[in-house]
């Protein structure tokens, strides 16, 4: 019976046991439940929170990206505003150099246009800070001599210093000597910009221009540029600020100096696009010294010659064409008007897109300058107009007064071939004449048959290259029989040196003036030679350039009677 | 303490003595739960000291040597149980260092208010280890036996040396050495 007992006790307790564990078990299920209630709650909160946060930030970015939208519009139609007019003054001026100049004259205009290009230069500030910042500022590389480019300068601010009574003084490289490979116009900016600084804060005394070369080597040349002054100086919490943007030293100098205070931070910041860091030394009451280094490309002396004397042939080269020229303002008309005049390019003027079409739909083009904003109807949509009853794909190029990005990416996709920025210069004009020209243009009825070119001379090319402009024919004869005899002597004193190299150089300047005045046999032989320099191969060179010289000197006569009877039937036909 | 404890030592002395012994020292001790325990819930660290005292008494057999065998007892409902941590390392040392580090920290996170004893294990460049137990309820005698079969389920062989570092038994260094066979 005890067992019994024994096992009745065991039961009871296990049952209580039970009971325990079943108690415990529904407390910690409650626990569960509520701890699970809490954490939805928590959770449905969070995901509220979120919503609104995004719907927050998203709020905050429309608003952040009209704003930039806003900006850059505003600084587009800016930037288009000012330098319209700016435009006129630079085209006018070139236009005034190209005429008749007495004595001083000539070295007013010369000041006009510097300062004309020093505006232009400050009004650019404003574009160029939001341009870096914005990651959209470009690199336009060119080949230009450091030493010319030195001298320039100091002469843009010659008048200026004189006006403040100091003294300009400098220690510049030499010219002729160091051909640079690098983005001239930033260069530029960088030195106006400390220039014109150090005059500004200079009462008395002197501000120099340092540009020297430290260090050489095949590819590279190593620069080192400075400016410095005697002017207010800066102190060392001045010196730390000052190229931070819109800080000016303080705000006493604003008050007096005026300025954006964006100009060192922009030159801070393209020097170091340029590769250097631009630096300060400075005391106060004492002066300031502005300096830093560039490691520059080199460029063949032979390359940037040979550029600058093809501008010279390239001009003689112009062949006519029948433009259109789509543009609002009257004296941005007048100016490439006038331009076109001179080299004899027949054209016409729409004042708005709407009126270009129209002209667009009666006549044949063969090149098309579109400016973009016009009232009644605008480049782009005039451009999209034009293309679609566009069978031959005329090149348009736009003119345009504001450099954005953007507004570039849109002129292409509207159809437009290429991009004039405004102001631009003769140059810049003729060489986007002369991509677009073709030499296949024939003159047409107006061919003359009283005069017909030498037989003795390649007169079929001849025809083809004027036709029956006869003053153009008797100007490039001319300037040939001009020519001619200083670049045989070049020739010559390079053979007799034995110098192969630059009598290749010379055959290859010289070539293409022969087919100019229909001596192509002369081109050939020039042709000869150059090809055998370059091959090493000096067999008969010797006789080769004597024959060359002598048949110039003796069809010399034969040229002269061309350019006479030229002249005098251009005299008949007045 | 929690009442596994309570639950496998009732289990044990049922085992070893039968349950008559079990009714006697629930009987003779004076417990506030009567000796009701589920292995879920909470009890007095006193009613265990309690039974095993009368325990003692009732078999004769000295408190230590059957709380270490309690130990041994308890290893095997632990390796049934949570099977988890002594998969985790493949050596008797490193199963021995993560009992604090590791174990007793998944422990609380269930039951924080588990009382657990506390370790502090070392192991010297000679290949032996240093264990040191601290408790309030002075039970280092079952931890003892823990450890031994814990060894033993690596397949290892040790020998283990007790000495008490505070004299009430609430700390004792175990020094632990492997048998180079």
């Amino acid at each position: 019976m005890k067992e019994l007992e024994l096992l009745k006790k065991k039961l009871n307790r296990e049952i209580l046991a039970r009971k325990q564990a079943e108690q415990i078990l529904e407390a910690k299920a409650l626990e569960l439940f509520q701890a699970n209630e809490q954490l939805v709650k928590l959770n449905e909160n969070l995901e509220d929170q979120i919503r609104q946060r995004t719907e927050d930030l998203l709020i905050a970015r429309e608003r952040a990206e009209k704003a930039q939208k806003a900006e850059q519009v505003f600084l587009a139609n800016m930037s288009h505003e000012i330098r319209t007019p700016l435009n006129a003054i630079i085209g006018m001026s070139y236009l005034l150099k190209d005429g008749e100049l007495y004595g001083r004259q000539r070295e007013y205009l010369d000041i006009v246009v510097n300062s004309a290009g020093i505006l232009k230069g400050l009004v650019s500030d404003i574009l160029d800070m939001s341009k870096i910042d914005s990651g959209e500022a470009e690199m336009n590389v060119s080949n230009f001599d450091l030493g010319i480019f030195g001298s320039t300068l100091l002469n843009a601010f010659s008048v200026s210093a004189k006006e403040n009574a100091l003294v300009l003084s400098s220690n510049i490289i030499e010219e002729n000597k160091y051909i640079v490979h690098s983005d001239k116009q930033w260069l530029n900016q960088i030195l106006i910009n400390l220039l014109s600084n150090a005059i500004k804060f200079t009462s008395t005394g002197e501000v120099k221009l340092t540009i020297n070369a430290t260090e050489l080597s095949d590819e590279f040349d190593t620069f080192y540029f400075e400016v410095s002054d005697t002017g207010i100086g800066m102190n060392q919490e001045e010196k730390e600020k000052v190229f931070s943007e819109f800080k000016q030293a303080n705000n006493e100098i604003s008050k007096k100096y005026g300025g954006t205070g964006l100009g060192l931070s922009i030159s801070s910041r393209l020097t170091a696009l340029l590769g250097g860091e631009l630096q300060v030394e400075s005391e106060k009451g004492k002066g300031s010294k502005f300096f830093f280094s560039l490691k520059l490309k080199k460029a063949s002396k032979e390359e940037f010659d040979s550029a600058k004397d093809l501008k010279v042939f390239n001009e003689l080269k112009l062949k006519k064409l029948n433009v259109l020229v789509v543009e609002d303002n009257s004296m941005n008309q007048e100016y490439i008007s006038i331009l076109l005049n001179k080299w004899q390019i027949p054209f016409d003027i729409a004042d708005n897109g709407a009126i270009a079409v129209e002209k667009y739909k009666s006549n044949e083009f063969d090149l098309v300058f579109m400016d973009i904003s016009m009232p009644v109807m605008d480049g782009f949509e005039a451009t999209t107009l034009i293309r679609q009853m566009d069978k031959k794909q005329v090149p348009i190029i736009a003119l345009t007064a504001s450099n954005i990005l953007s507004k570039k990416e849109m002129a292409l996709e509207s159809g437009m071939t290429e991009f004039l920025a405004k102001p631009f210069t003769p140059e810049e004009l003729s060489s986007v004449l002369q991509k677009f020209a073709s030499f296949d243009h024939v003159e047409g009825d107006d061919a003359d048959v009283s005069f017909q070119f030498s037989e003795k001379l390649d007169a079929k090319n001849l025809k083809k290259l004027y036709g029956a402009d006869f003053d153009y024919a008797h100007d490039m004869f001319s300037t040939y029989l001009n020519l001619v005899d200083d670049e045989l002597l070049v020739l010559t004193k390079h053979a007799e040196s034995s110098d192969f190299e630059n009598v290749r150089k010379q055959t290859h300047k010289i070539k293409p003036i022969f087919s100019l005045v229909g001596l192509t046999h002369i081109s050939d032989t020039c042709e000869k030679i150059e090809a055998q320099i370059k091959e090493s191969d000096l067999t008969n060179i010797n006789e080769m350039i004597e024959e060359l010289s002598s048949e110039i000197m003796n069809t010399k006569p034969l040229i002269e009677q061309e350019a006479l009877t030229l002249k005098t039937t251009l005299a008949d036909k007045l | 303490m929690k009442g596994i404890v309570f639950t496998e030592f009732l289990d044990m002395v049922e085992k070893k003595f039968g349950y008559e012994v079990v009714d006697q020292i629930i009987t003779e001790s004076k417990l506030e739960s009567d000796g009701v325990y589920t292995a879920v819930g909470t009890y007095p660290h006193s009613e265990v000291v309690q039974l095993l005292m009368n325990l003692s008494d009732a078999v004769k057999i000295d408190p230590a040597a059957l709380l270490k065998e309690f130990g041994k007892y308890l290893f095997d409902t632990f390796l049934a149980g949570y099977p988890q941590f002594f998969s985790a390392v493949d050596n008797a040392f490193a199963f021995l260092h993560s009992i604090d580090k590791h174990i007793h920290v998944e422990v609380l996170k269930l039951y924080p208010d588990a009382t657990l004893p506390k370790f502090h294990s070392e192991e010297t460049a000679d290949g032996t280890m240093i264990m040191t137990y601290n408790s309030e309820r002075k039970m280092a005698a079952l931890a003892e036996g823990l450890i031994e079969k814990s060894i033993a389920h690596y397949n290892e062989n040790c020998t283990i040396i007790s000495e008490n570092l505070k004299e009430d038994g609430t700390e004792v260094k175990f020094t632990i050495q492997r048998i180079k066979s």
